[in-house]
């Protein structure tokens, strides 16, 4: 026997099982699905983060413009106490 | 778009045919079940590692220029599939005789006996002389394809397809009962 041809004979293609093709066509629908889902959430995530750290920097903008204020109505009446008390010297004299 | 020079040495752009994943499965899923079931002898498993090498297909399809491009991916992506999966699974065939499935050209007929006989003795072989026998006598491809897809020297395949041949030759000659039956 012709163990070569034999072989060709025994290897030949199968047919795939009933089905196969649909079930490989779900799968990858399935698998692009959630796919899709964690690309959307990794990209909800990005932009809440983003959004979050934009407010971050405008409130301590905010809050150092607030502060600046502060500082200038502080050595503003500083000032002010100083000239009066200047005026009330000179005026003594 | 890929290049194809003339007579006249002038590139002409031919357009890459627009490759449907749908119909590559349904073109070639006897193709990559057959090779897997051949190695394998299990049907779930067979169909586990077929479907995987689909849903690789679909990320590649894109750079893929033809359908024989596609079909010898298929081929390529298998065979060294099968081989990483030997590696890590023990064979233990669970499909029945009765379920085994059919034959996609069953009009030449061969020995049932002999038939079933030999895929059991190639689903024995150690890898990855079980992938280059399958390659070479269910896909028709010559040794230097093998050898190509494999990345293993052609003299490689050659030396494993020889050993394979007499470790088959053997084990039938056992199983008969008789020697030099086999050529």
């Amino acid at each position: 026997m012709d163990l070569e041809n034999e072989l060709r004979l025994a290897l030949r293609r199968t047919t795939a099982p009933a089905g196969f093709a649909d079930r490989v066509l779900a799968r990858n629908r399935r698998r692009r699905s959630s796919g899709l889902f964690w690309a959307t959430g990794v990209a909800a995530a990005a932009l809440i983060g983003f959004f979050t750290y934009q407010r971050y920097q405008q409130m301590a903008e905010e809050q150092a413009g607030r502060q600046a204020v502060l500082a200038l109505r502080i050595a503003a009446e500083k000032l002010n106490y100083a000239r009066a008390k200047v005026l009330r010297i000179s005026t003594e004299n | 778009m890929t290049e194809e020079w003339t007579e006249t040495a002038v590139p002409i752009r031919v357009a890459k045919e627009k490759l449907d994943f749908e119909q590559c499965v349904r073109l070639h899923e006897a193709l990559v079940f057959s090779m897997a079931m051949a190695s394998t002898r299990d049907h779930a498993v067979a169909e586990e590692i077929a479907q995987d090498v689909f849903l690789e297909l679909y990320r590649k399809l894109p750079d893929l220029d033809s359908p024989a491009h596609v079909a010898n991916w298929l081929r390529r992506v298998t065979a060294n599939r099968l081989i990483d999966q030997a590696r890590v699974r023990q064979r233990k065939p669970q499909t029945p005789l009765e379920d085994v499935p059919e034959l996609s050209s069953p009009q030449v007929q061969q020995d049932p006996w002999v038939g079933e006989l030999l895929r059991e003795l190639v689903a024995s072989l150690p890898e990855p002389s079980r992938t280059i026998v399958i390659l070479r006598y269910q896909e028709d491809m010559d040794p230097q394809d093998i050898a190509s897809d494999l990345g293993i020297p052609v003299g490689t395949v050659k030396s494993s397809l020889h050993r394979a041949l007499a470790k088959l030759r053997e084990k039938l000659g056992r199983r008969h009962g008789e020697t030099n039956v086999w050529t």
